[in-house]
């Protein structure tokens, strides 16, 4: 903002003195957000280590907790503690003035104390261990609402965090190998693009498609490993790819504002659904099964690493570019190691490579000096209007 | 446009069913289930949400079956006890559930192939939901070592076979 305000100030379109009180300005709210910033930390931090403090005193079962003789009175007490916290949680966010960032720490409290509540009740009737998925789905059902109602980032992301703790842990996930994770991006995906989501909780969409972006990617990367022998396509079946499929048509068609990120991504999860969809095909020869996998897995791959790049660019995402990096150097090494072992190959891999990266550059490089002048054009537009005002 | 104040109702309510509903269909074994005991056999491992626990081995937990049988892994089937003295014995296996009390229900884990005397037997490694019991960390260990050659688990089991592990002798 202060290269801005600079810019601005060399353009002669503020004066200094103006400019002198804008810098100002900016500097006192930097300072006043660095405050909160750190408030807000340390409130978080405690938040979490009270429930983790919580999780763990459940787990030590020892003499403090055997103090409450019953069962009932176990329960009781951990369930007066939690709806304690979310009253107080609520009191100090929306009744009492003044303490609103305590409130939502307690509020966030209360979200982890709960699944505490869920681990003791597990504990005292000595449910089976690979009934942890039920203890998570339990905590992410009682999660959600609390997210959604009130609207809060913080409780969305653990929310995310137990949807990937209680997907992990349904028995005999193993079987699903690897495309268990595609299937879990998919739901995320999707779930972020149904219209209602994306009107009314925009603000929880980059979460879900953060993670499941990384989800999927990683599992496409790891589709290089997978042969004609690999039990895959028998366990996933056609049904769950062929929904997926629909879901993310459907939701291309009921979302009203057909933007090119909606367009794109719906091309890119309907690629994937359909590349899993193709993996049934009866009987596939191991030469057609590698061409599918190969070609299917890379062109899903080069068109996600392609569409961060253009939308950081597009947007000037500094985050969504560098996630773009990161993607691509895996991609590349991957390649390199998996691919070419020969020094021929190695020379032919590097000349391609950088064909293909110098051709994305010279794009993007394009692509950027299309914005700049797009911004200089609406600039001196803006300063012609106010002129003519005058 | 919802205040929240009921906000704050709706879920505090919603977790209070949530935890009736839990507790209610893991209590119903208590309250009408009959006490029986199994042999057993532990070992010690440790859960990360739940803290230490006994893994328990129970001698109904292998069952031979004929080759034939037909059973197959993760289907549901059901064990019809005989009380040999004080402690409960498997009898038979069963896919549907028998029409004589007691029985107890479970899952076939796995099924292991044996063979001998020119046939093959299927050895079913079935579970029951009873194989864990939660406990303090030096209580575990004891546990462990007090049955190292076997011991007794109380059991609460109620007439659709569910079943719950009370403690262990």
């Amino acid at each position: 903002m202060e290269n801005q305000v600079k810019k601005w100030l060399k353009k002669g379109y503020i004066d200094e003195k103006q400019a002198d009180i804008i810098l100002s300005d900016i500097k006192q709210e930097k300072e006043k957000s660095a405050r909160l910033k750190m408030n807000i930390t340390l409130y978080t931090i405690g938040a979490i280590l009270i429930g983790i403090g919580a999780i763990s005193f459940i787990a030590a079962n020892d003499w403090i907790l055997r103090l409450f003789y019953s069962r009932f009175a176990k329960i009781s007490a951990a369930l007066i503690v939690t709806f304690a916290c979310f009253g107080l949680g609520y009191w100090f966010s929306y009744v009492k003035t003044g303490f609103k960032r305590l409130g939502s720490v307690l509020i966030f409290l209360s979200t982890l104390l709960i699944g505490g509540v869920w681990a003791l009740i597990g504990q005292i009737y000595n449910l089976p261990t690979d009934s942890n998925f039920g203890i998570f789905f339990l905590w992410l059902v009682s999660v959600l609402p609390v997210a959604f109602l009130f609207k809060k980032k913080s409780i969305n992301n653990l929310s995310i965090v137990l949807f990937i703790a209680a997907y992990f842990s349904i028995p005999n996930i193993y079987k699903l190998a690897y495309l268990t994770p595609i299937v879990f991006g998919l739901i995320l995906y999707n779930f972020a693009n149904i219209p209602i989501v994306k009107k009314n909780f925009s603000e929880f969409t980059p979460a879900y498609k953060a993670v499941s972006t990384v989800v999927l990617y990683f599992t496409l990367i790891s589709m290089f490993w997978v042969t004609e022998d690999t039990d895959m396509p028998k366990v996933l079946g056609p049904i769950l790819p062929a929904i997926f499929l629909i879901f993310t048509l459907l939701n291309f068609v009921l979302n009203k504002k057909k933007d090119s990120i909606i367009k794109t991504e719906s091309i890119i999860l309907a690629s994937i659904s359909a590349f899993c969809l193709l993996l049934n095909i009866p009987n596939l020869s191991s030469g057609i099964f590698a061409v599918i996998n190969i070609l299917g897995s890379n062109i899903t791959l080069a068109s996600m690493i392609f569409t961060l790049y253009h939308f950081g660019y597009k947007a000037r995402d500094t985050r969504l570019v560098t996630r773009a990096n990161y993607f691509t150097l895996i991609y590349i090494s991957v390649l390199y190691f998996k691919i070419s072992y020969h020094l021929l190959d190695k020379a032919l891999f590097f000349f391609l490579g950088g064909i293909i990266l110098v051709s994305l550059g010279i794009y993007l490089e394009k692509q950027k000096k299309t914005l700049t002048k797009q911004e200089d054009t609406t600039l001196s537009n803006n300063k012609e209007g106010k002129n003519d005002g005058q | 446009m919802m205040g929240n104040k009921t906000k704050t109702l709706i879920i505090l309510g919603f977790w209070l069913i949530l935890a009736l509903f839990f507790v209610g269909i893991n209590e119903k074994v208590f309250l009408t289930g009959d006490e029986i005991r199994l042999n057993v056999k532990p070992v010690d491992p440790r859960d990360l949400l739940r803290g230490q626990y006994v893994a328990l081995n129970y001698d109904i937990s292998e069952i031979q079956v004929e080759e034939n049988a037909d059973f197959k892994r993760d289907e549901t089937v059901y064990v019809t006890l005989i009380k040999e003295g004080e402690i409960y014995a498997a009898q038979s296996v069963y896919k549907f559930k028998p029409s004589k009390n007691p029985y107890i229900k479970g899952k076939v884990d796995f099924i292991r192939r044996t063979y001998g005397n020119n046939k093959s037997l299927d050895t079913l490694i079935i579970k029951y939901g009873i194989e864990n019991l939660f406990t303090k960390e030096q209580e575990a260990k004891d546990i462990e070592k007090r049955l190292q050659k076997g011991g007794i688990a109380v059991i609460k089991l109620d007439k659709s076979g569910s079943a719950k592990v009370l403690k262990v002798e």
